[in-house]
C-alpha cells in the first residue's frame, strides 16, 4: 500500500467561497467526500455549494476530533456534548450539511438535539420553536385531532 | 427468629401469605416494614422501561459495540448517564425567519419523529400539512401503553383485576396495534417492539404484527409479553412464529430478537433467523433441545441472555462441531438449572450467571472470559422446582467468590459481583488472588456489619486492582438515621468512630473509587475514609448520590436520589478533612 496516500490533502470550498485544507482521513469520516475520494473525484478542489463556511468548519472540526487518537473517550463526550450549544440557525445548518455530507455520527447528534427540543412539548409550542405555520383551518385541525385522538388525551 | 426466615418464602408467590403472618407477629412487624420499604424502592424487576436505564458498558469492545448496536435509535441515549433536561432554545424571532423546518428535507424530518416516542409523534399531525404524516414514517415502532394511553401499565394493579376487564384491555390494545400498523407508510422500521400482557388468544393479531415487522425489514423486535396471571398454573402461551422468517428468496436481515413471556421452539438449524446477533429469552421455556436448535440456526449468534427460563438441571450449550461465536452470554435465575456446560465458545468474553451454579459453570474447549458477573441470591426456597432444596446461602457464595472464583476463571479483568437481597454476617478469611483484576463492582451492596471487612478482603484479593466501583443499598436502622443528624449537623465525623486502619489492608495499585447510593449512613463514611486512607495510589473518588441497581447486560437502572435529602455542602463538609491532598474528590 502507498503510505502517500496518507498524507493526501483534500481541498473543499464552501458556499462562500472560503477554502478548506484537510487530510484525507479527516475528510473520510464523511462518507459522501469518501466516495468522492475512491471514485478518484478529490484530485480539486471540490466545492460545497450548500455549505457555508462556518458551518463546514464546524463539521471539519468535529471529523478532525474524532480522527485524532490523543483525544480520550470522555474528552470526546465533552466535546461532543459542547459542540451542539449552538443557536437554532447553526443548528440546522448543520443538520443539512451534516445530511449532505453524511457523517454518520455527528448526524445522529444534532438529530438527537432537536429531537428533544420537540419531546414533551405540546404542539403550539413546538410551532413556536420551528416557527412553523400552521395552514390547517380550523375545520381540518379538528379532524385531524379526531383521526388521531388517543393522542391527543 | 433470625431475619433470614423472612427471606426463605418466596417474594413473588407468597407475599401476602408472608405479610399476614407478619404482621400478626408485632415482634417482627417494624422489620417487615422496612423490609417491604425498601423492597418497593429497589425493585429489579419493577415496571418496564419506566425508570431510565443507563447502559455503563462491559469493557470489552467487541461487546459494547454489540450493545450499542441492540439499542433502537430512540433509546441511544441509554449510553449516557442521563442528565437533567437539554436547555430549551428560546423560540427564534418571528419576525425575522421563516420556518427553517420548511428548508429540512423529509427524510430528516422522518428521522426526527423516529426519535421521540410514538404518542407524540403522532400529535406532530397538527403541526402544518408538510407534518401531518410524517409519523407514519417513524423507523421505531413501539406499540405498548405508554403510546396508546399515556401512561404505564401498571403490571401488579393489572393482574389482580377480573378477567372480563382485563380481556376488554387487551380487545382494546390489539385494536388500537392494528391501527397504527394500517395507518403506516414508511418503508422500513427499523425496531419493533410490542409491550402489553398478551397471550395465544390474540396469537393471529401479533403474528400479524410480526409479519409485518418482517415485510419492513426490521432489524430489532422486541416481543415482550407481560406476565399478568397471578399464579404458576399453566399458561397459554403465544407460540413466536419463527416459520415467518424464512421466505422463499429473501434474505433474513433481522439481527435483535428479544422475547419475554412466549413459547419458543425452532427446529434444528433453522435458516430464517441466521442473521441474529443478539439474542434474549425471558420466562421462556428451554428444554436440552430446544437450546441446541437456537445455536445451530443462529451461527452469528454473539450475544445470548437467558433470564426466569424454565430450564432443566443440566444445560450444554454446543452447537455441534461448529464453533460457537458467543461473546456475551447471561444465565440468570433459570430454575431448576444447575450446571451450564459451554463447548467451543473460542470468542466468550463475558459471562454473567448465578451464584447457585458456582463450580458448575464449566468451559469445554472455550475461551476464558475476561469479564465476569456473579449474582448472589438470599437464601430462599424455590418452589419451583420438585426438589426443596436450600439453595446455598450468600455465607457460602461470598465464600466461594474470594476463595474460588479466582481459580475457575483465572483470567478475568472485570468482575461485578451483585448482591441484590443477600444479607451475610460473616466473611472467612480465606483467599484466592485474582491476579489479572483490574475493575471490580459490588452491586446492591446491604451488608453493614462486614461492608469493611469485605471491602477489605476484596482489596486483598486483588493486588491489581485499578478501578473499584461500589453501589450501596444500605438500610439505614432508626438508630442510624439518628447518628447521621448527628454527624451531618455537627459536620463533626472524628469524634463518631475512630476506624482501626491498620487492621485493614492497604493497596497499592487502586487508582479509581466510585460510591453509588451514598445515603450518608456512618458506616458509608467509614468506607470512605477507609478508601481514602488506604487506597495508597488513590487518585479519584466519586460519590454519586443515585441507586442505581443492576439489571443484567450491562445495564443499571437510574432509580434517582434516595428518600432521604442530603445536602451534599455538608457531605463534603464531613469528608474534606479526611481526604489526602493527591486525591481529587467529586460529589455528584
Amino acid at each position: 500500500m502507498s503510505s502517500s496516500k496518507s498524507n493526501k490533502i483534500v481541498k473543499l470550498e464552501s458556499s462562500d467561497n472560503k477554502t478548506f485544507e484537510v487530510e484525507e482521513a479527516v475528510a473520510v469520516q464523511s462518507e459522501t467526500l469518501k466516495n468522492m475520494v475512491d471514485d478518484g473525484c478529490a484530485n480539486d478542489t471540490i466545492p460545497l455549494p450548500n455549505v457555508n463556511g462556518k458551518i463546514l468548519e464546524m463539521v471539519l472540526g468535529w471529523c478532525k476530533k474524532h480522527v485524532d487518537e490523543t483525544v480520550t473517550g470522555d474528552e470526546l463526550n465533552k466535546y461532543e456534548a459542547d459542540f451542539l450549544d449552538l443557536d437554532q440557525a447553526d443548528l440546522y445548518g448543520l443538520l443539512m450539511a451534516a445530511n449532505f455530507l453524511n457523517v454518520k455520527g455527528l448526524l445522529d447528534r444534532v438529530l438527537q438535539r432537536v429531537a428533544d427540543m420537540i419531546k414533551g412539548k405540546k404542539p403550539e409550542e413546538i410551532r413556536r420553536i420551528f416557527n412553523i405555520k400552521n395552514d390547517f383551518t380550523p375545520e381540518e385541525e379538528e379532524e385531524i385531532r379526531l383521526e388521531n385522538a388517543w393522542a391527543f388525551d | 427468629m433470625q431475619l433470614s426466615y423472612i427471606w426463605i418464602l418466596d417474594y413473588k408467590n407468597d407475599e401476602r401469605k408472608l405479610g399476614s403472618f407478619i404482621s400478626s407477629q408485632s415482634k417482627y412487624r417494624e422489620q417487615w416494614m422496612i423490609m417491604k420499604r425498601e423492597r418497593e424502592e429497589i425493585r429489579p424487576e419493577g415496571p418496564n422501561n419506566c425508570i431510565p436505564k443507563f447502559c455503563f458498558g462491559f469493557s470489552v469492545p467487541e461487546i459494547d459495540k454489540i450493545m450499542e448496536d441492540r439499542l433502537p435509535t430512540n433509546q441511544k441515549s441509554r449510553l449516557k448517564w442521563p442528565q437533567s433536561q437539554a436547555k430549551t432554545l428560546l423560540g427564534i424571532d418571528n419576525a425575522l425567519e421563516a420556518d427553517l423546518t420548511g428548508r429540512l428535507p423529509v427524510d430528516i424530518l422522518s428521522s426526527i419523529t423516529s426519535l421521540i416516542s410514538l404518542r407524540e409523534a403522532a400529535t406532530t399531525s397538527i403541526l402544518s400539512k408538510r407534518w401531518r404524516y410524517i409519523w407514519r414514517t417513524s423507523s421505531n415502532l413501539d406499540l405498548d401503553a405508554k403510546n396508546m394511553l399515556g401512561h404505564f401499565l401498571y403490571l401488579d394493579h393489572f393482574k389482580r383485576q377480573p378477567t372480563q376487564w382485563k380481556q376488554k384491555q387487551k380487545g382494546r390494545f390489539v385494536r388500537w396495534a392494528n391501527h397504527i400498523l394500517e395507518l403506516y407508510v414508511g418503508k422500513n422500521v427499523d425496531s419493533f417492539r410490542v409491550e402489553y400482557p398478551l397471550g395465544s388468544d390474540h396469537g393471529c393479531d401479533v403474528d400479524r404484527w410480526i409479519q409485518f415487522a418482517i415485510d419492513m425489514q426490521v432489524q430489532k423486535l422486541d416481543i415482550n409479553l407481560l406476565d399478568d396471571h397471578l399464579s404458576d398454573l399453566y399458561h397459554d402461551l403465544y407460540k413466536f412464529p419463527y416459520w415467518l422468517f424464512a421466505q422463499a428468496g429473501k434474505r433474513p436481515k433481522i439481527k435483535h430478537l428479544s422475547l419475554n413471556f412466549c413459547s419458543l421452539s425452532i427446529p434444528e438449524n433453522y435458516n430464517g433467523l441466521n442473521s441474529l446477533s443478539s439474542l434474549s429469552l425471558k420466562k421462556i421455556s428451554l428444554n436440552q433441545e430446544n437450546v441446541y436448535n437456537i445455536l445451530t440456526s443462529c451461527p452469528s449468534l454473539e450475544w445470548f441472555s437467558i433470564s426466569e427460563c424454565r430450564c432443566p438441571f443440566r444445560l450444554k450449550l454446543s452447537s455441534g462441531c461448529r464453533s460457537l461465536r458467543l461473546r456475551h452470554l447471561r444465565i440468570f435465575r433459570c430454575e431448576p438449572l444447575e450446571r451450564v456446560e459451554i463447548h467451543d465458545a473460542v470468542s466468550v468474553a463475558s459471562i454473567e450467571y448465578d451464584a447457585k451454579m458456582f463450580g458448575q459453570v464449566l468451559l469445554k474447549n472455550s475461551a476464558q472470559p475476561v469479564r465476569l458477573c456473579v449474582t448472589l441470591q438470599s437464601d430462599r426456597r424455590t418452589l419451583q422446582s420438585d426438589r426443596r432444596t436450600l439453595q446455598p446461602d450468600p455465607r457460602t457464595q461470598i465464600a466461594y467468590v474470594l476463595g474460588t472464583l479466582a481459580k475457575d476463571f483465572p483470567l478475568v479483568e472485570t468482575l461485578l459481583v451483585s448482591t441484590p437481597y443477600a444479607q451475610v454476617d460473616l466473611i472467612s478469611k480465606h483467599l484466592t488472588t485474582f491476579t489479572r483484576l483490574k475493575q471490580l463492582k459490588l452491586l446492591g451492596v446491604r451488608f453493614r456489619k462486614i461492608l469493611l471487612d469485605l471491602t477489605s478482603a476484596f482489596l486483598e484479593a486483588a493486588p491489581s486492582l485499578v478501578e473499584l466501583e461500589m453501589d450501596l443499598h444500605l438500610p439505614c436502622s432508626e438508630d442510624d438515621r439518628i447518628k447521621r443528624q448527628k454527624i451531618i449537623e455537627g459536620a463533626d465525623y472524628r469524634e463518631h468512630k475512630k476506624i482501626p486502619l491498620k487492621e485493614y489492608c492497604q493497596h497499592q495499585r487502586l487508582k479509581k473509587v466510585e460510591l453509588r447510593g451514598f445515603s450518608a449512613c456512618p458506616i458509608e463514611f467509614d468506607l470512605a475514609v477507609l478508601l481514602l486512607k488506604n487506597a495508597i495510589l488513590l487518585e479519584k473518588m466519586r460519590i454519586v448520590l443515585e441507586i442505581t441497581p443492576y439489571l443484567g447486560d450491562g445495564e443499571c437502572w437510574v432509580m434517582g436520589l434516595s428518600k432521604t435529602k442530603i445536602e451534599r455542602e455538608k457531605i463534603l463538609k464531613i469528608l474534606g478533612p479526611e481526604v489526602p491532598s493527591t486525591v481529587d474528590l467529586v460529589l455528584v
